[in-house]
């Protein structure tokens, strides 16, 4: 089993989703593969978060679908290991015998469902591909994200004082007295931002800098 | 100074004077009469032995002179002067002096000798034995004055007579074999019972002693009896009053004592022995008539026993019961020693003892732990309910998603028969898991009589691991498992071992439970304790145990935690000793407490 799932790990194509289980008792763990290899999802199996922790994760949208009473590091002791080291993978809990306090605390920290054993295919299903759903838009996100930080790093240090102002809805003239510059500079500035950043309007290129973050932050830090 | 010799000196003068009157006068006749020298000597003569049998020496030496002087100086030519003229009559007159100074030595040696004789039989009458001498012939020759004093017979009565006849003798032996020793050894001794005159019976130790001739012949017994009659009684009282205490002893102690000899297959049994066995004391006890009271299913090995005793001569040792008529069941315990028999051949002596009281109240005793033992498995499977919901739970949560992915191959389009099949078999296989952890869990709830069988320790290692691997989780312990294999089969009750080692790895648990910076782990060790135990350890690194704890852990009512009995340990205990085993608590270093318990391995042939 685990050289299998060695395998699938590294087999998984970028584009197909995969669910990570991590179980510590067998017969569920292929119990699991078998329901969601059934309805076309690829799966990996874990016996313990230490197995996990080891194991490269696979470059698609996964989720992971977590026991709670495991040896060693428990389910919601290692969600917020993973909260902590800033990886964000969707988590879906099962539970022989969970209590609410238990559930309560672990949607709050962000698991997707929390589900008692025995539990429906369909819940499951549902809650995986809920899952894998978000945890596929927060990858596009990350995606895009990535591909304007890139533009914005090819952007010169006045071009991204000069977005930042603009990103906050400033007038070219206001823009000019406190950068010190022209009006004329500032406007030649905007286009080239507006090019580089492969911006259509000016409400495009706000929704760019408040993804990145970078809209009203700029100045301050340029301010001195 | 003798009566005798007092007596003579008494009766000294009163001799001398009538000796010398006697003299004077037989002088004077023989003179008066004129008879001649020769014949005068011969009256002298006479005088002399007489006064020397009555007793002087020194009177009958005086005579002797002066029978020799009166002689010369009246009857030898010439007369009235002490010249003797002829050569012949000085001659007669030395020979005459001779004769009678011989003559009284002799009467004097005489009569020493008839002294001492008779000193020695006063000697006979003084003893207060009664002593008899009988010729070979068996007549009495002598009888003391005891002899006299015991069987009332004078010696003049008894002088005389046939001593077997006289006394009526009852010999201990038959007549002749006494003979032989009396003849090889020329002395026996025995017990007799004669008869007195009065015709009372008396029995006598009797010494004998033989008496013979220069050429070894027979010619004398000597017999001493002594009169141990009431020494006899004395005896024989304390013997029944022994017999009577031990006769009552037997019985408050429900122990009979019984003998059976194996050349001619007699039994004796005690009075208890009888009792016990519920025979007639009149019945004379029998092989027979024992096996048929012997509870048919211990009969084989009774037989066995019996057997085996017959033919190797082996003491024996063996526990049984008794049925009788009425269905009413004894326990019996019976040990036989082997003895020599005094009349040749091997006798096994024993005891047997009725345990049944003793039986009845260890049956009830391990009914009663075995109910405690129960009502705390029960106990403990309340603690470990979490821990088995978990365990089917997770077998059910399989069963279920099993079954959905199972119809999920189904509905795809064409239908995957394969994977639905894989996953149909791992419902079933699921279901069975389900199902042992509840039969295991109902064989530690049934209230079950201990079976001894065989069992496998490793199995119930195993097993016992299986239903605290969730109670693990819960107090984050990791169990190790260390299992000799090839351990030999034991016999024990496994639902009860599970128990103690269900009871000892929750308590390592426990115990590790508050401890921080390491790892909280706990063994589970099965491994050969020398030939003939096996030892299974559980080591945890907890708080470990005080030294007081060390000592009194399995005291019933001895507990460490806030909310325990104290029973757990107490009851691990008692299950492990009835199992003939031991269990120990020491210190593990650096951390923790050793809990142990061993075995023991049974003999071959017991299986």
């Amino acid at each position: 089993m685990t050289t299998r799932s060695t395998r699938t790990t590294e087999a998984v194509a970028a584009l197909e989703p995969v669910v990570l289980v991590v179980d510590d008792d067998a017969p569920m763990r292929e119990a699991l593969q078998s329901l969601f290899r059934s309805v076309g999802l690829q799966v990996v199996l874990f016996e313990s978060t230490a197995d996990l922790t080891r194991a490269k994760l696979p470059n698609a949208a996964s989720c992971l679908v977590l026991d709670v009473r495991l040896p060693g590091v428990g389910g919601l002791e290692f969600q917020t290991i993973l909260a902590a080291a800033g990886i964000e993978i969707p988590i879906i809990f099962m539970t022989g015998h969970g209590d609410i306090p238990m559930s309560v605390q672990a949607m709050k920290a962000g698991a997707v469902d929390f589900l008692t054993k025995p539990f429906r295919q369909q819940d499951m299903i549902h809650a995986v591909n809920k899952a894998l759903a978000a945890d596929r838009k927060r990858r596009d996100q990350v995606a895009t994200v990535a591909g304007l930080r890139a533009l914005y790093e090819s952007l010169t240090a006045r071009e991204r004082d000069v977005m930042a102002q603009v990103a906050l809805g400033s007038r070219n003239k206001r823009i000019a007295a406190d950068l010190g510059i022209s009006e004329v500079t500032v406007k030649v500035h905007r286009v080239n931002v507006m090019r580089k950043m492969k911006a259509a309007s000016l409400a495009d290129l706000v929704r760019v800098a408040d993804l990145l973050g970078v809209s009203g932050v700029n100045r301050s830090e340029t301010k001195p | 100074m003798t009566r005798a010799q007092s007596d003579r000196y008494q009766q000294a003068p009163m001799v001398w004077l009538l000796g010398a009157s006697a003299f004077a006068a037989a002088t004077w006749l023989c003179y008066r009469l004129n008879w001649n020298a020769a014949t005068t000597a011969c009256v002298y003569l006479i005088i002399i032995v007489v006064s020397s049998l009555a007793g002087s020496f020194l009177l009958a030496v005086l005579f002797s002179l002066v029978a020799a002087a009166c002689l010369d100086y009246y009857f030898t030519e010439p007369v009235f002067t002490f010249a003797v003229a002829k050569v012949e009559d000085l001659s007669a007159l030395t020979a005459f002096l001779i004769t009678s100074v011989v003559i009284t030595a002799l009467m004097r040696r005489l009569r020493l000798l008839a002294q001492k004789h008779r000193e020695q039989a006063e000697l006979l009458d003084l003893t207060r034995d009664s002593v008899f001498v009988r010729d070979a012939d068996d007549v009495i020759t002598y009888w003391n004055r005891a002899g006299e004093e015991l069987y009332g017979w004078k010696p003049e009565e008894a002088v005389g007579k046939r001593a077997q006849e006289l006394l009526k003798t009852v010999f201990p032996a038959p007549l002749e074999r006494i003979g032989e020793t009396l003849q090889r050894d020329g002395y026996w001794e025995g017990e007799l019972v004669h008869t007195r005159r009065d015709g009372t019976q008396v029995i006598a130790a009797s010494r004998w002693a033989v008496q013979r001739d220069q050429i070894g012949k027979h010619v004398a017994t000597l017999e001493t009896n002594n009169d141990i009659t009431e020494r006899k009684r004395t005896e024989e009282a304390l013997r029944r009053t022994q017999e009577t205490y031990l006769a009552e002893a037997q019985q408050l102690s429900r122990t009979g004592s019984f003998g059976w000899n194996l050349g001619t297959g007699a039994i004796y049994w005690s009075d208890e022995g009888y009792r016990i066995f519920g025979l007639d004391t009149e019945q004379k006890p029998n092989m027979i008539a024992m096996l048929s009271r012997v509870h048919p299913d211990d009969l084989p090995r009774v037989q066995e026993v019996i057997r085996r005793a017959e033919l190797t001569l082996q003491d024996f040792d063996v526990e049984y019961r008794l049925q009788f008529p009425d269905e009413t069941v004894k326990y019996l315990h019976l040990v036989a020693k082997r003895m020599a028999s005094a009349a040749g051949g091997v006798d096994f002596v024993g005891a047997v003892m009725d345990i049944s009281a003793i039986r009845v109240a260890q049956l009830e005793l391990n009914e009663t732990r075995s109910q405690l033992a129960h009502v705390m498995r029960v106990n403990s499977l309340g603690e470990l309910t979490a821990s088995i919901a978990h365990e089917v739970n997770q077998s059910l949560g399989a069963v279920v998603a099993n079954a959905e992915a199972s119809l999920s191959w189904l509905d795809r389009d064409p239908a995957d028969l394969e994977e639905a099949r894989v996953a149909v078999e791992r419902i079933v296989r699921d279901g069975h898991r389900a199902g042992e952890v509840i039969r295991r869990v109902r064989a530690l709830a049934k209230k079950a009589d201990v079976q001894m069988a065989p069992i496998s320790i490793n199995e119930i290692v195993d097993e016992a691991v299986g239903l605290v691997q969730h109670e693990a989780l819960r107090y984050k312990v990791a169990l190790r498992l260390s299992r000799a294999a090839d351990l030999p089969e034991l016999r024990g009750d496994r639902i009860q071992l599970q128990q103690v080692l269900i009871n000892l790895m929750i308590n390592g648990m426990e115990a590790m439970q508050s401890i921080q910076g390491r790892a909280r782990e706990l063994l589970i060790r099965s491994e050969r304790d020398g030939v003939d135990r096996v030892q299974v350890s559980v080591v945890d690194c907890g708080t470990g145990l005080s030294a007081v704890g060390v000592e009194r852990i399995f005291d019933a009512f001895y507990t460490t935690k806030s909310a325990g009995m104290g029973m757990g340990l107490s009851i691990c205990r008692s299950i492990i000793q009835a199992h003939g085993g031991r269990i120990t608590a020491t210190s593990n270093q650096p951390y923790g407490t050793i809990m142990q318990f061993t075995l023991p391995v049974p003999p071959p042939e017991a299986s």
